[in-house]
């Protein structure tokens, strides 16, 4: 059974104390409520006396995975849900940060975030990485039967018609890239979008345009996307495009067993080969 | 013969398909040196690139070379086992499928995407490849790029006006 | 000069309009999993029921003033390059809130200044006419009254339209610009009421704007140099993500860009949230990191601008940026934070 937010709110402020008591932390990441706004938004607590602010909402959106990067050196204790801390064992694998300047408070049973639709397909409901937990884990019997007859993302349509949706939907893209800021895994110092040396984006927008940089980006997330549907919750304009990259983390398994982050040792899908890798559709 | 179908002949033998050919310097470029030299005929409508490997081909270049009016493409590289490199034709794989699978899914004909092996030695293997290569882009047609039919997409774009008596 | 009209009147009025006007009102929109408040062409007679007024929409107008992607000629036209044809079409805004009036004046300052004239915006603004709508309750996440607007009532647009629950009020501000769109008549035609009735309206909605939990204490501008030195910005703004949706959403920011298509010039937004937005060609940044951009951002607003523009403040507290924002952050948050450092640094407050 998925836990109650206010369940993991109660056990997440406990916890944090215990965090700030046992770790010399440079801070904790978490949700908190937003001062006016009273919207959750990222929080970064730097004394025990502030546990209470942390939250877990079905509004709790953000990625926090991603601002760990930013302070890499430190050691930090961070709030995972089960999708951050794939993309934390993701970091790990590539050496992007090391696992032990990472206190890392895992979700347990995470009951999923609200107009999310990464959350009705999840297949990892527990953090694979944890030095804590909150809630109670859910068992593997319980996700497969959650999961039993769940399509992804434009399964059942043909290529024409994903053709014709992607046209439709990309045509309101205003190229704010919100969708790349807010995904756990693109984290590259210099991003082709900004490359213009050489430019594979061209200026301007038009719906052609805002395509290619869809291909694009869905091209460097094979082996990286662990489908927590970030890219989709962040973008103002309520642009379907998460499908595409479901559908080569979905075709990613079927083909090489491989799905990202699931254990900080695994080698990427694209630094490791099988010789006996299958080739569909080659010549 | 319906007119429609004689149109259709007529259509498909005005379009010379534009294929852009990626091929490593030491396998499949060497092909087609060959094929060239022992006088082999093949279809001149591909343009080569020579590329150090195909590990070294991003695969971003395959999407630009659609996006600027290519109407297939073909990648030969190194038959797997005999990479110049030991192994850049292994990564390669892995990418070229996963390439391959998200430009199908949205979208984009099979057939305008060409993965193959070819040695240095396979120069009749290389003409023919070229020459099923074209025949599987003229099947499909002239790239209209990756978006549908500008009129489908113009009508939706701004989203769907909800109706009701809010005024 | 106060109208009454009842919303079939209103319907009927602006069916005339049409005649001359591309009349552009907030209808709702079904954009993929959003359902979003969006000013649009009307496109026929039947969409005017469709008109959305109760609800502030997700975006202001800027975009018909100053589009997203603006084709602004050959190059090789030189000095000669003149706006396209289509924004001579007389354009009639309806329900537009005070906090995006303002924004639309804060653009005529920034670009009609002086000898600075932009002749594309030039044509776009006098080519446009407003008519206000006054809100019965405050947006999620607006301030506008902190930063000097009035959300009930403007002076500064023609025509402002009063919802009285039953029927609409129509307060005429203008007359000389209704006479040059040649529509005066058509309003004169209504029936006319006392002040009185409109009064009674404003005074009752009034009471939903009561004291906002956020306050601004400090006169405009702030000191530029405390502020951009003495604030932690690093800490305030750690959750900002980079995506400059604020920026695109706000309706008093106006950061262009060049670029060319062949030899055609265009223009498009462009955000000083983006890291390419001062990069050099040698590869310097001056703002290298991101709470760099939001200081330039806030300090634009609430410091720069009113400074180059008399006090007026750059922002019309509208919400959208909280609204909008991937991760909740808060401007009336950072600016809170900014408002105790400074006076804790003991900065006197501009008096204003």
């Amino acid at each position: 059974m998925a836990n109650s937010y206010k369940e993991i709110t109660k056990e997440l402020q406990e916890i944090a104390a215990e965090v700030f008591a046992e770790h010399e932390i440079k801070h904790l990441v978490g949700f908190g409520r937003g001062e006016f706004s009273g919207l959750t938004e990222p929080v970064f607590l730097k004394n025990p006396e502030e546990a209470e602010r942390l939250i877990f909402q079905d509004d709790a959106a953000p990625m926090l995975s991603k601002y760990l990067l930013k302070y890499k050196p430190d050691l930090q204790a961070v709030v995972a849900k089960p999708c951050d801390s794939r993309a934390l064992a993701y970091y790990i694998s590539e050496g992007k940060i090391s696992r032990d300047n990472l206190v890392i408070i895992g979700i347990n049973g995470c009951p999923g975030i609200e107009g999310n639709t990464a959350c009705q397909e999840c297949d990892t409901r527990n953090p694979v990485i944890a030095d804590y937990t909150v809630g109670e884990e859910m068992s593997q019997q319980e996700l497969e039967a959650e999961l039993e007859g769940v399509k992804y993302l434009l399964e059942d349509m043909t290529p024409a018609e994903r053709k014709e949706h992607y046209s439709r939907e990309f045509s309101r893209c205003t190229q704010c890239y919100a969708c790349r800021d807010a995904c756990p895994v693109c984290y590259c110092d210099h991003c082709y979008v900004e490359s213009n040396q050489p430019e594979w984006l061209e200026e301007g927008s038009s719906a052609d345009k805002d395509m290619i940089f869809h291909l694009m980006r869905t091209m460097h997330m094979p082996g990286r996307c662990v489908n927590c549907g970030a890219c989709e919750m962040a973008c103002p304009e309520g642009i379907e495009m998460r499908s595409m990259t479901t559908h080569l983390y979905h075709r990613a398994k079927e083909l090489y067993n491989y799905r990202p982050g699931i254990s900080p040792e695994q080698p990427t899908l694209f630094s490791d080969f099988d010789k006996e890798d299958s080739e569909p559709g080659f010549l | 013969m319906a007119t429609a179908q004689k149109e259709k002949q007529a259509q498909q033998k005005e379009f010379d398909p534009k294929i852009i050919a990626f091929l490593c310097n030491w396998c499949s470029y060497a092909a087609a040196d060959l094929a060239g030299s022992s006088r082999l005929q093949y279809p001149s409508n591909i343009r080569t690139i020579r590329i150090p490997c195909t590990g070294r081909l991003n695969p971003l270049l395959v999407i630009k070379a659609l996006n600027k009016g290519a109407d297939g493409i073909l990648v030969s590289g190194c038959h797997p086992g005999d990479c110049h490199y030991i192994d850049g034709n292994y990564y390669a794989r892995r990418r070229f499928t996963m390439l391959k699978d998200l430009l199908e899914f949205s979208g984009v004909e099979p057939e305008r995407l060409n993965f193959t092996w070819c040695s240095a030695a396979e120069g009749r293997r290389f003409a023919e490849i070229v020459r099923k290569v074209v025949e599987r882009v003229e099947s499909v047609g002239p790239w209209q790029g990756f978006l549908s039919e500008p009129d489908v997409v113009a009508e939706k774009e701004a989203g769907e006006i909800e109706d009701g008596e809010f005024l | 000069m106060i109208k009454k009209l009842t919303a079939e009147e209103l319907k009927a009025l602006l069916g005339e309009l049409r005649q001359k006007f591309l009349v552009i009102a907030p209808f709702r929109v079904k954009q993929g999993r959003l359902t979003k408040v969006l000013y649009q062409p009307v496109k026929s007679e039947d969409q005017l029921s469709s008109i959305y007024l109760k609800e502030q929409p997700d975006a202001s107008p800027k975009e018909y003033f100053l589009p997203r992607d603006d084709r602004l000629g050959e190059e090789t036209a030189g000095a000669d390059c003149q706006p396209e044809e289509w924004s001579d079409y007389p354009r009639l805004f309806l329900g537009v809130r005070s906090c995006d009036i303002a924004g639309i004046e804060l653009f005529d300052d920034v670009f009609t200044e002086n000898d600075f004239v932009d002749p594309f915006y030039q044509q776009r603004r006098d080519n446009s006419l407003i008519i206000g709508y006054s809100c019965q309750e405050p947006a999620d996440n607006s301030f506008c009254q902190e930063v000097g607007i009035n959300p009930l009532e403007n002076e500064n647009v023609p025509l402002m339209l009063y919802d009285a629950g039953e029927g609409f009020y129509l307060k005429v501000q203008d007359q000389e610009v209704l006479k040059r769109f040649e529509m005066l008549d058509m309003i004169e035609e209504l029936p006319e009421v006392e002040s009185s009735e409109l009064e009674e309206i404003v005074r009752e909605n009034r009471k939903n704007f009561s004291e906002n939990e956020f306050s601004l204490e400090r006169g405009l501008p702030f000191p530029e140099k405390e502020a951009f030195t003495s604030v932690d910005w690093e800490e305030a703004t750690a959750s900002c993500l980079g995506c400059g949706v604020c920026t695109f959403y706000c309706p008093t920011c106006f950061c262009f860009k060049f670029f060319w298509e062949e030899i055609e010039k265009n223009r498009a937004w462009d955000s000083c949230m983006f890291s390419l937005f001062t990069a050099h060609a040698s590869g310097h940044n001056p703002r290298e990191t991101q709470d760099q951009r939001w200081r330039q951002r806030l300090l634009h607003k609430f410091s720069y601008h009113p400074t180059n523009y008399q006090g007026s403040p750059g922002c019309v507290g509208c919400g959208r940026c909280v609204s909008k924002c991937p991760v909740n952050l808060d401007i009336r948050r950072v600016l809170d934070r900014v408002e105790k450092t400074l006076a804790g640094e003991g900065v006197k407050g501009n008096e204003s």
